[in-house]
């Protein structure tokens, strides 16, 4: 398995470079002011030095009273401010990008969940998904922030440092501009090998925490069958190779940024020697005559800022390879496959008072074209009326409920609610498991009743038998229901799902088995709030119960269908 | 900032502790190559600085007609060896700490999975929640920068400076006082706010951030309900509420970093100026050279590079404090003697209450089970078999004697030392197959050592999973697990009860066996099986008795039903 997961695709790169691109083009203003601050903070900088040469070559050459240079402190004492301000100024603007940058992604992904069918949804791990919205985007702020000013500054600095540096003395700029030329094609050095390092890293610590997090998770297991020793060996072990494998790649990975280093340290030494042999009349050809202390000394202290934002840069490259690999975990659903057409705010019923209508016409249901499940069905359904499907698990009848919720296309044939295609008009789903959210009673029906007032909310409450449950608690509607459901039944938890559609009616109903598996108890109830909701609504559920059976208009009996 | 967050950051002192006793060495010699590094950049500007002064003072002392000497190659010499010093400095510097740091971590990741493993069962089981893994795995990250950037830089730095007043102050004792009493003084004081600040913001944004994954994770779930409600945009209000929350923490945060990056900077520049008003003055009364003024002032100047990065790392104390307390408590060693139970003769079970069992006191539950004897628990889903297992096989253990259930060997409870013990005597199939991520044959071998190919193709057959072995690309040794080949609930099921074929058990302990299986495989299997436990003590808890099992006779077959109980 080792051998497919090296070769990469570097598609998802190439989607996440676009996705990046495209929020970037949306911040554009705030980032350009952000890189504008930060070349008026290199002129302040320049300044600064400008003065602190100055100063020096007054008082040690032309042994001038320090005290009558003193706007030459005082100038810099102001540039210095002025640079820590626009520094700051920088980062404020370049982290507000950042923010909206992020938050535009979000709305973006949330938009897209949105457009994306549920049964797409389901099949996705909600840990993933989360991970994605939060953490991944999350993962992009060092480029907006850091990285992108980064990037123009890292030309811009060094372009008007050596324009300074010209005026004063050619050779010494031509210096620096020996290591220009060399410096767009160590960046690019760089980059490959970060982006390169990264993505092997990546992966690497990626198997690393996936092995550690696999033997976390079956701790129990190790536990009962005595593995865990050989766990903890086998933990350490793979810590320790893991190690030898970066630790190779890495060595080739910092001589990059050695050599920057490496460019840095003999540009300075050299202006240096160049400027003191000058200085000595040793060197007495180009320019070397007119050097004086003042911009010998001035030259030296620009040097180090020459290249400075070009050390940042490399230093912020990995938010660029971590942005990147982020965007293209995220590139792929923002764009989903199967694309649901959905009204943005809540549709306002207007068939309240009149009867709904459910047609099929020749309707074939299934997930790949070439094996439907069952069909051609034809059914027409008026509110009041009950479909229940039967059927061997496995012969379609999730699958029809999936269909007429608009979850999932027809493979031939039509379903319309109200002669409208499905999906644009709110229903009532019920899957098997009931959702339950992380909060009270009250906040459990309210989500997806948004309408209901606390009184219906306790009178459907008793209607379904939780009165006793819910009003002998001390918060009433207020009190917690526990996060997993626990210390509620089964039957229970089914009787709140249903509560939530008692209290928003809709024309259409659909269930999937709703008295599987629950206490008698629960099942009387749930059937008694069955028999109330009919003749509102169309009804249709999935379900072997004979009781149910019992409520049907109409029935479909689905058995399995070979496949071929 | 370490000295007093001993009292306080137990979690971080915690973590800190195991690096500096087990990775000394480690961090004085890369403690001693940042030095080494930031003094080379130090130095090659100090030395370039005073050159320049010295040949300039000399060139016009030689334009104006005397003869002076200056030895010029020496110092030239010495800025050609930081210019180099500072690069291979800097290379290994690197490459030294980023190998410590993967050394620290793989200690923490054994430290930690060594305190996992002493963790009573009923809190390990919700590691089951992916949510809580994939947090264990961030913070873990997070304590990377317990070394790369909290402890490392700023002893760095304080070194720096520290070396640097003593340079000063070979040349000027009282400047070099000032200088390292204002720098030290002004840094810790700072940088304390700085973590001071930061720590509160940093627990903030980590809690908004589970807060945000949790109602997703809620979205996520419930599409299926709010799709065809039309509800899910007005249930994505509230978690954009959380969303922004997160951005402005985070922003927050930021700020503070940013705040401190202006202060250094604007301090940082105050000492340059301060130390050039003051050598120059010195100049003037004659009591420094010019070179050595100028070279005092570049010095300074050089310190730049290093303070430049600081408030980003140190910004980052609150993050990670916040990730060592969550996990020392997970870390910290139980040391509990671990006890032996006895050969196993005869378990009894005895329960009369229990919050996840359908029983009362009316209608306990007890039972004993002797060699041969088999017992079938039936109940519907909810009435507490998986409880009942779990405590059979020491995973649930009361605290006290006088609890409502009580598990005996050989008439005796079971003690929570003892479970490891017990583990040794029984083969447990848990309800939720469990399939690590590692090769078939690792799989089945589960903790025991040295077993027979043969063997394993006999258990494989028993379960009638040999052919699909032989098919796979690498046989025995094929990848299972999430990232490895697709298993069908049916296979794992039975990947899982050939891992029990090959114990040598006296008990054995099946929860829900069949679950995927369908029944006329079920029954091939159960009679190969049932035939191969016949004379051991067999425990089967299922929904209901399938056809295939043999007739209750209250001899060699028992059968409990818990929803009549």
């Amino acid at each position: 398995m080792s051998d497919e997961s090296i070769a990469t695709d570097n598609s998802p790169a190439k989607a996440g470079r676009l996705l990046l691109k495209q929020l970037a083009g949306k911040q554009r203003n705030r980032l350009l002011l952000a890189v504008g601050a930060g070349g008026l903070a290199t002129l302040a900088v320049i300044v600064q030095w400008y003065a602190l040469a100055t100063l020096t070559y007054s008082v040690i050459i032309q042994q001038q009273p320090l005290i009558e240079q003193i706007r030459f402190i005082i100038l810099m004492i102001l540039s210095l401010i002025s640079h820590a301000v626009l520094t700051r100024v920088q980062e404020h603007l370049s982290q507000l990008a950042s923010l909206h940058a992020r938050a535009d992604l979000r709305a973006q992904i949330l938009s897209a969940w949105r457009q994306t069918s549920a049964l797409e949804h389901t099949q996705r791990s909600p840990g993933a998904a989360a991970s994605q919205l939060i953490e991944d985007v999350e993962a992009m702020d060092g480029f907006f922030a850091r990285f992108w000013p980064q990037q123009s500054l890292a030309l811009l600095t060094p372009l008007l440092i050596v324009i300074v540096v010209f005026y004063y003395n050619w050779l010494a700029a031509l210096f620096l501009l020996l290591a220009a030329p060399l410096i767009p094609f160590f960046m690019v050095l760089v980059g490959m090998g970060a982006e390169g390092v990264n993505q092997r890293f990546f992966k690497q610590r990626q198997r690393l925490a996936g092995h550690f997090l696999d033997r976390v998770k079956h701790l129990t297991t190790l536990k009962l069958f005595a593995a865990e020793a050989a766990a903890l060996t086998e933990v350490n072990a793979r810590s320790q190779d893991y190690r030898q494998v970066v630790m190779k790649t890495l060595k080739l990975a910092f001589l990059s940024s050695a050599v920057l280093e490496f460019f840095t340290s003999v540009a300075i030494a050299s202006i240096a020697i160049y400027i003191g042999f000058a200085l000595l009349g040793s060197i007495t050809w180009g320019p070397a005559a007119d050097i004086t202390l003042f911009s010998g000394l001035f030259i030296l202290l620009l040097a180090p800022e020459f290249f400075q934002p070009l050390r940042n840069l490399s230093q912020f490259y990995h938010d660029r390879a971590a942005a990147i690999a982020a965007a293209g975990h995220i590139a792929p659903y923002l764009r989903p496959e199967s694309r649901v057409q959905r009204a943005e705010a809540d549709f306002q019923t207007s068939t309240e008072s009149k009867l709904a209508h459910l047609t099929s016409l020749q309707l074939t249901i299934g997930y790949t074209a070439d094996k439907a499940l069952q069909g051609p069905l034809n059914m027409e359904l008026t509110t009041g009326q009950c479909l229940v499907i039967s059927g061997a698990s496995g012969s379609g009848k999730t699958t029809l409920l999936h269909t007429l919720a608009g979850y999932l296309p027809a493979l031939s044939g039509s379903v319309m609610l109200n002669q409208r295609p499905i999906g644009t008009e709110p229903i009532r789903y019920l899957p098997q498991k009931p959702w339950i959210i992380h909060g009270s009673w009250a906040d459990n029906l309210q989500v997806l009743a948004p309408k209901a007032t606390r009184k219906q909310m306790q009178a459907v409450l008793v209607q379904l038998g939780l009165g006793n449950l819910i009003l002998s608690r001390n918060n009433g509607l207020d009190s917690q229901v526990n996060e997993h459901g626990e210390g509620l039944s089964g039957g229970q938890l089914q009787r709140l799902a249903l509560a939530r559609i008692l209290l928003s009616p809709a024309p259409l109903v659909l269930m999937d088995e709703p008295t599987a598996s629950l206490d008698a108890q629960s099942r009387q109830y749930v059937l008694t709030a069955l028999t109330a909701l009919k003749p509102n609504c169309i009804l249709v559920i999935s379900s072997h119960d004979a009781d149910v059976l019992a409520l049907a208009d109409q029935r479909l009996l689905f058995t399995e269908r070979e496949a071929g | 900032m370490f000295l007093h967050s001993k009292k306080h950051d137990s979690g971080m002192w915690f973590w800190l502790k195991k690096v500096l006793d087990n990775q000394q060495k480690r961090i004085v010699i890369g403690l001693l190559l940042a030095l080494l590094t930031t003094l080379s950049a130090m130095g090659l500007l100090a030395l370039s600085g005073w050159l320049i002064t010295a040949t300039a003072i000399t060139g016009l002392a030689i334009t104006a007609g005397s003869v002076v000497l200056l030895d010029i190659y020496r110092p030239g010499g010495g800025i050609r060896f930081f210019a180099l010093s500072r690069t291979v400095g800097r290379y290994f510097e690197r490459l030294h700490n980023h190998d410590m740091v993967l050394r620290v971590i793989a200690g923490f990741r054994g430290t930690l999975f060594r305190g996992l493993i002493d963790l009573p069962a009923h809190q390990l089981r919700s590691t089951r929640d992916s949510e809580w893994l994939s947090r264990l795995t961030a913070d873990l990250d997070n304590l990377d920068s317990l070394v790369l950037r909290l402890l490392l830089p700023t002893m760095t730095a304080i070194g720096s400076v520290l070396l640097l007043a003593i340079f000063i102050g070979f040349f000027s004792f009282a400047l070099g006082w000032v200088f390292a009493v204002i720098a030290l003084l002004s840094g810790i004081g700072y940088f304390s706010l700085l973590t001071h600040k930061t720590a509160h913001i940093s627990a903030l944004y980590a809690e908004q951030i589970n807060c945000a994954r949790l109602v997703s994770i809620e979205h996520i779930q419930g599409q299926l309900e709010l799709q065809a409600a039309h509800l899910q945009h007005s249930h994505q209000t509230q978690l954009e509420a959380s969303l922004k929350q997160i951005g402005l923490s985070q922003l927050r945060l930021n700020q503070h970093i940013a705040n401190a990056q202006l202060m250094v900077s604007i301090c940082h520049g105050l000492f340059v100026i301060a130390v050039a008003i003051v050598a120059l003055l010195a100049y003037q009364n004659t009591t420094m050279s010019g070179p050595v003024a100028v070279m005092l002032v570049l010095a300074v100047f050089g310190l730049a590079e290093l303070l430049q990065n600081l408030p980003g790392q140190i910004g980052q104390w609150g993050k990670t404090r916040y990730s060592a307390e969550r996990l020392r408590p997970l870390a910290q060693r139980q040391h509990t003697q671990q006890l032996a139970v006895s050969q196993l003769e005869r378990l009894s079970v005895m329960l009369a209450a229990h919050p996840k069992v359908t029983c009362t006191m009316e209608t306990a539950i007890a039972f004993e089970l002797t060699a041969g004897q088999c017992l079938l628990l039936a109940g519907r889903s909810g009435s507490g078999k998986s409880t009942m297992a779990n405590i059979m096989a020491g995973l649930e253990i009361p605290d006290s004697s006088i609890s409502h259930y009580q598990l005996l060997i050989n008439g005796i409870p079971l003690k929570a030392e003892q479970t490891a013990s017990w583990h040794q005597q029984i083969a447990y199939l848990t309800q939720q197959n469990s399939i690590i991520a590692a090769t078939l044959y690792s799989n089945l071998t589960l903790g025991l050592e040295h077993v027979d190919e043969q063997q394993l193709w006999q258990a494989l057959s028993l379960v009638e999973l040999d052919d699909w072995a032989k098919q796979l690309p690498k046989g025995l040794h094929s990848w299972l697990g999430d990232t490895g080949s697709q298993l069908s609930g049916g296979q794992a099921r039975r990947i899982c009860l050939a891992r029990l074929l090959l114990r040598e058990t006296k008990l054995i302990l099946l929860d829900e066996p069949f679950n995927g299986i369908d029944g006329e495989m079920a029954e091939r299997i159960w009679q190969r099986l049932y035939l191969q436990w016949q004379e051991k003590m067999l425990i089967v808890l299922m929904h209901e008795q399938p056809a295939f099992f043999p007739a209750v006779d209250n001899q060699q077959m028992f059968e409990i039903n818990l929803d009549q109980s």
